[in-house]
């Protein structure tokens, strides 16, 4: 009895190890969709108050996309309505793209991207609500393959 | 001690499937997470000039999108990919300033493509005056610029400007597409204004208050990639 209570109880720790290490795994797949490590960068997705940018508020990594990337959009995701900003930098300087619109707004695409000409710097991707209500905003920034 | 020898290995083995599966499947959620995003997936490109052509006076008249640009038609493509846009539909207008412009059908929105923007809204947002872009700073805007651009149906009048000081700014109608700039250190633009089946209409531009972005740089301005610091971690 004694044996089998052990048993089970070493059991329990190896399930609760499995556990551990299968939830950590998964937490990390899941932070990876929204890491600043390379070209294609979800970032944001707060829920922020109005006239704020989402770095600005957040103050956390995922506030913001640091990399090499062509585009950048910000957007109200799930069919909100609302008023939403994109901000550019060149990394650690001023801004190259800053433009609003409704509830997806972009600094277009491939050659006609605002961020095409700055292919070799580090750029800094903002995304902002510019509404006064709080709202969910999203930003993804990435690099596209253009012919 | 026997049993121990007897379930550890298989707990092992256990523990490793379990943690790979896992992880797998985290990465699936994760991945499926990306692509439940809607405002992200794209959608079949179903639209057609048809439906738009009762409000929008340009799609009653021969396709133009062959004339676009391949920077308008893979802004469009590419970068509003959700909104379905079909250039093979498209139809050039000029817009309020003289501008070319494209006007293409999407699925249940419109978008248009100028030389300076690209955007898309939904049909709902065209029809109440809420399809607008705002351009603060970009390679083609001039320092000290603001450009906004929107969208209105056919069949209004008197459309202008509302500024911040309460003064108005009268735009020509020419098509559905209407451009205007105003200078950054003046009265920002804070309404679009119009009339329509006897009705004045307004709605917001979405110009921030902060509109003015002294720090907005021009690719020829700025020193190589070397001069600048690299992010941590990169």
């Amino acid at each position: 009895m004694v044996i089998l209570t052990a048993l089970r109880s070493k059991r329990r720790l190896a399930a609760i190890a499995v556990c551990a290490v299968a939830s950590a795994l998964a937490s990390s797949a899941a932070l990876a969709t929204r890491s600043a490590s390379g070209s294609n960068i979800y970032y944001c997705g707060y829920y922020i108050p109005g006239y704020t940018d989402c770095y600005s508020y957040v103050g956390d990594p995922y506030g913001r996309a640091v990399g090499k990337f062509t585009t950048n959009h910000a957007y109200i995701p799930y069919g909100g309505y609302g008023f939403v900003c994109e901000h550019t930098y060149i990394y650690g300087d001023g801004t190259i793209s800053r433009r609003c619109g409704g509830n997806y707004v972009s600094t277009g695409s491939c050659s006609g991207s605002d961020l095409w000409p700055y292919g070799a710097y580090y750029l800094d991707g903002r995304a902002g609500n510019n509404q006064s209500l709080y709202e969910t905003v999203s930003g993804h920034a990435y690099s596209e393959t253009c012919v | 001690m026997r049993s121990r020898f007897r379930h550890g290995p298989r707990l092992t083995i256990a523990a490793t499937i379990v943690a790979a599966v896992l992880a797998a499947g985290g990465t699936a959620v994760a991945t499926n997470l990306m692509s439940s995003d809607p405002s992200l997936n794209p959608v079949p490109v179903t639209a057609n000039a048809q439906s738009a052509g009762s409000w929008i006076a340009a799609f009653r008249q021969p396709s133009g999108g062959q004339h676009m640009t391949a920077g308008m038609r893979a802004n469009l493509t590419n970068g509003y990919a959700n909104y379905g846009p079909n250039v093979d539909q498209a139809r050039h207008v000029q817009a309020s300033n003289g501008d070319d412009a494209y006007l293409t059908p999407g699925t249940e929105s419109l978008c248009v493509a100028s030389a300076n923007e690209a955007f898309c809204a939904s049909q709902s947002a065209v029809r109440s005056g809420h399809a607008v872009a705002v351009d603060l700073c970009s390679p083609n805007l001039p320092a000290g610029q603001i450009e906004v651009e929107w969208l209105l149906p056919d069949g209004v009048s008197d459309v202008s400007l509302g500024m911040a000081d309460g003064s108005r700014m009268n735009i020509p109608t020419r098509s559905n597409v209407y451009i205007a700039r105003v200078p950054a250190s003046g009265p920002i633009p804070t309404s679009i204004e119009w009339d329509a089946d006897g009705t004045h209409h307004a709605a917001p531009t979405g110009v921030p208050a902060d509109a003015n972005t002294p720090d907005c740089v021009h690719p020829g301005d700025i020193p190589p990639p070397s001069a600048f610091p690299t992010p941590p971690g990169q």
